[in-house]
């Protein structure tokens, strides 16, 4: 995923507010009213969290005019937590090998 | 944006000299640098050990082969309690930096990794306990899809 995606689609999750929207539309599609009937905050409100999240990727809307459905598009926050996942694996798991190494080179050395 | 920070710590059962050796020499870099399934091969690692030195190298998945190339540069070199480098915002990864510690306690030495991200740093916001619950449950929901 190049540079400018990723970091839009960590900035989207930072948000309280868009990641309950996430959580909701992990249980199924809805439309902006039935995703805002649960938050403190008018119908715009929700209406530019859910352009960010579309814009980070995170989720699609429907075709169908009248209620476009949002749906939550799985792929990306894979990916997303997939990245999040690699920065503790790299140094957790290079520091697993340079003691393996240490160990090594100090037997060569005895 | 603000910074963020992570630090990972841990201690080794070697001097530091030999800490310092194998988070320098090109050689030893290859032997440890990455991720289990990442190998870094010696060809592709360059260290120009002073202040704006290069510090680059490519780590190379073993199941595909894919390559994932870091360009960076040593910022502060204090042999043998301080290494510093740093990078641009490259393939996925905002620009960021890492200072490296070695703390001298005899026959062991304790190595500190200290991350600062400069750019993508909303993941750090975003690491707390409630969004990792929140994101292990998309997690688990998106798995059973």
């Amino acid at each position: 995923m190049p540079t400018a995606e990723l970091d839009r689609t960590f900035s989207a999750l930072a948000d309280p507010t868009r990641r309950k929207i996430l959580a909701r539309l992990a249980e199924g599609e809805a439309t902006v009213s039935e995703l805002a009937a649960p938050l403190p905050m008018s119908l715009p409100a929700v209406s530019k969290h859910l352009k960010v999240l579309e814009r980070a990727g995170l989720i699609e809307r429907g075709r169908d005019a009248q209620r476009r459905p949002c749906r939550l598009r799985a792929n990306r926050l894979e990916e997303a937590a997939q990245w999040f996942e690699g920065y503790r694996q790299f140094w957790d798991e290079s520091f697993d090998r340079l003691a393996d190494h240490l160990d090594e080179v100090q037997r060569g050395r005895h | 944006m603000s910074e963020r920070s992570r630090t990972t710590r841990r201690v080794f059962d070697a001097p530091r000299e030999l800490v310092w050796m194998a988070w320098t020499e090109p050689e030893q870099l290859a032997r440890w640098w990455g991720p289990r399934g990442l190998t870094t091969p010696l060809e592709t690692i360059e260290v120009d050990l002073r202040p704006g030195g290069v510090f680059r190298l490519t780590m190379v998945s073993d199941a595909t082969g894919t390559e994932f190339p870091s360009d960076m540069a040593f910022t502060q070199v204090s042999e043998p309690e301080r290494l510093v480098f740093a990078w641009e915002a490259q393939r996925g990864l905002g620009a960021g930096q890492v200072e490296v510690t070695f703390k001298d306690l005899g026959d062991k030495t304790e190595v500190t990794a200290h991350y600062t991200g400069l750019a993508t740093d909303d993941i750090f916001e975003a690491s707390g306990v409630g969004w990792n619950q929140q994101l292990e449950r998309l997690a688990e929901l998106l798995a059973q899809a």
